[in-house]
């Protein structure tokens, strides 16, 4: 008997990648409720393939993706539309992925139509209440194309917290942001965990967003395809036994970085 | 030495494009059946198919391209016309032009005029519609809302191409039928006279097959745009390659079906 709390999203011996090219094997990853969840490393490890590995849409080479208890995603079996497990994700992708031809309040509406019983009067009212949340009710009849890229990344968050979801993905919420709006995102992502105890799970680069959200991190390393260190991110950069992931923190090149060892 | 070497590579590219072509024809035949999948429920639970969508696709489909239909379908019955007309006359024979024309159009060229409009306008597009959807992560964020893109994207335009592509090849016929008729006028042939002969050799099971070949070539040319946009890869390339494969798998695949159905036309007829 532990006192560990029941993870949220648990990976058995993961291993992700494309056809014959596995990107990062063995992740025994174990993320518990209401956790602000990185993973990071340097371009090309891996991060946003093995986020697209959680949230069922690669399948993974090896080991097994339980959400909520229930596996979600395995090696050998095709990958499946699973609405019960479905109904309690969202997914903000890089670019946002808003469906260019909808505006915001029907972008909004579409996950609610397809995973729920919600009257169309509900889907509206809860639509238009996660673009207020996002601060873009006065934008809910806009197409996407009309609106800057950090407002179509709130938007793509309204979209993803309307089925209210367990689990919340994010990935690169704040890359090719300014500065402030960056800090915006990152001040509505904490809010969102404080007012409705969503477990967060990102892919990020960003050292002043992960440093001022994530209670955790994963540092995936490219060269050996296997987790390098994890721990609460001040605790890797100022701890961490290994000279890659202490680098990536102190933004200085690696091969610069013996006298920090 | 060399000889072994040259056979071993022989043997892996046998290999590797038959492993390839395999693949191929897996995912065409994965893709029939979860269309076929889609198409029952749709059947079956009418409120599930998307008919607002289906509404705009058929009219980009069908007819936003009746102009440029009628205008090939025309031109081609007048040069079909005018050179068959330039030497049955020297035979005194030119009235049979408007026989020719009728039989030609009708049994085989308004479908074909219909089918390569319908490929070069609307499989393109659907490829390039979804295949930047796919790069955009559209598709993607579609799976993670339980939304099945096949129902949500490709049944609609496939039933908008199947229903689209009878109607435009009627209006094919029509405008090649009067192409033929405005170089038979020149040469002193009245409208009744040219009609009369123009459907003499036709019947109703004429019309009724090429309605049928328009609508099969109407589902293989839609289902062929948006597969392909569907498998869009990834970079900037990727569209671009998709959109081209529609056209030409989409043009390939239905001069073969229609081989096929004269094929089987000559079989049931002899």
């Amino acid at each position: 008997m532990t006192d560990e709390p029941t993870p949220v999203i648990e990976t058995e011996g993961l291993s992700v990648g494309y056809g014959d090219r596995v990107v990062q094997r063995g992740l025994d990853l174990r993320i518990a409720r209401g956790e602000i969840f990185v993973l990071l490393g340097g371009s090309g490890c891996g991060k946003s393939t093995v986020l697209r590995t959680l949230i069922g849409l690669v399948p993974p080479l090896a080991g097994r993706v339980r959400i909520l208890g229930r596996v979600f995603a395995e090696a050998g079996r095709e990958p499946e539309e699973n609405p019960a497990i479905l109904r309690h994700l969202g997914v903000m992708f890089q670019n946002g992925a808003l469906f260019g031809s909808k505006t915001l309040l029907e972008n909004c509406a579409l996950p609610q139509e397809t995973l729920t019983d919600r009257a169309p009067e509900e889907i509206e009212r809860i639509s238009r209440d996660r673009l207020r949340d996002v601060g873009l009710l006065d934008f809910a009849d806009f197409l996407p194309k009309e609106i800057s890229g950090g407002m179509q990344k709130r938007a793509a968050i309204a979209r993803a917290l309307t089925l209210d979801p367990d689990i919340l993905f994010l990935d690169e919420p704040s890359a090719g942001l300014d500065p402030v709006t960056s800090a915006e995102l990152d001040e509505l992502i904490l809010r969102i965990r404080a007012e409705k105890g969503t477990t967060i799970v990102l892919v990020s680069h960003e050292l002043a967003s992960i440093f001022a959200i994530a209670d955790r991190a994963v540092f995936l390393d490219r060269a050996t395809h296997t987790v390098l260190d994890e721990g609460a991110p001040a605790f890797l950069r100022d701890n961490s036994p290994h000279k890659a992931v202490r680098s990536f923190f102190n933004r200085t090149p690696e091969r610069k970085a013996t006298g920090h060892a | 030495m060399g000889h072994a070497r040259k056979i071993e590579d022989l043997l892996e590219t046998a290999g590797r494009t038959a492993a390839g072509s395999a693949q191929a024809l897996r995912g065409a035949l994965e893709f029939t059946g979860r269309v076929a999948a889609a198409a029952l429920s749709g059947i079956v639970r009418p409120r599930s198919f998307r008919l607002p969508d289906f509404g705009a696709v058929f009219l980009r489909t069908g007819a936003e391209a009746v102009p440029v239909t009628l205008l090939v379908g025309f031109l081609l019955g007048f040069i079909i016309a005018y050179m068959s007309a330039a030497m049955l006359n020297k035979f005194g024979a030119e009235i049979y032009v408007a026989n020719l024309i009728g039989l030609a159009l009708i049994r085989e060229l308004g479908t074909i005029v219909a089918a390569i409009v319908i490929a070069a306008r609307s499989a393109s597009a659907f490829a390039a519609e979804i295949g930047t959807m796919v790069v955009n992560d559209e598709i993607a964020a579609m799976r993670t809302m339980g939304i099945d893109p096949v129902r949500h994207l490709a049944l609609p335009r496939i039933a908008a191409g199947a229903l689209a592509l009878p109607i435009l090849s009627l209006f094919a016929d029509l405008a090649g039928l009067v192409g033929g008729y405005i170089t038979l006028a020149l040469f002193g042939y009245s409208a009744r006279i040219f009609l009369t002969n123009a459907f003499a050799f036709c019947s109703a099971g004429d019309l009724a097959t090429t309605l049928a070949k328009g609508v099969v070539f109407g589902v293989l040319i839609s289902a062929t745009g948006c597969r392909c946009g569907l498998e869009t890869g990834a970079g900037s390339d990727a569209v671009g390659k998709a959109t081209t494969s529609a056209v030409v798998t989409s043009l390939v695949l239905f001069i073969a079906a229609d081989g096929l159905f004269a094929l089987v036309s000559s079989a049931i007829a002899a």
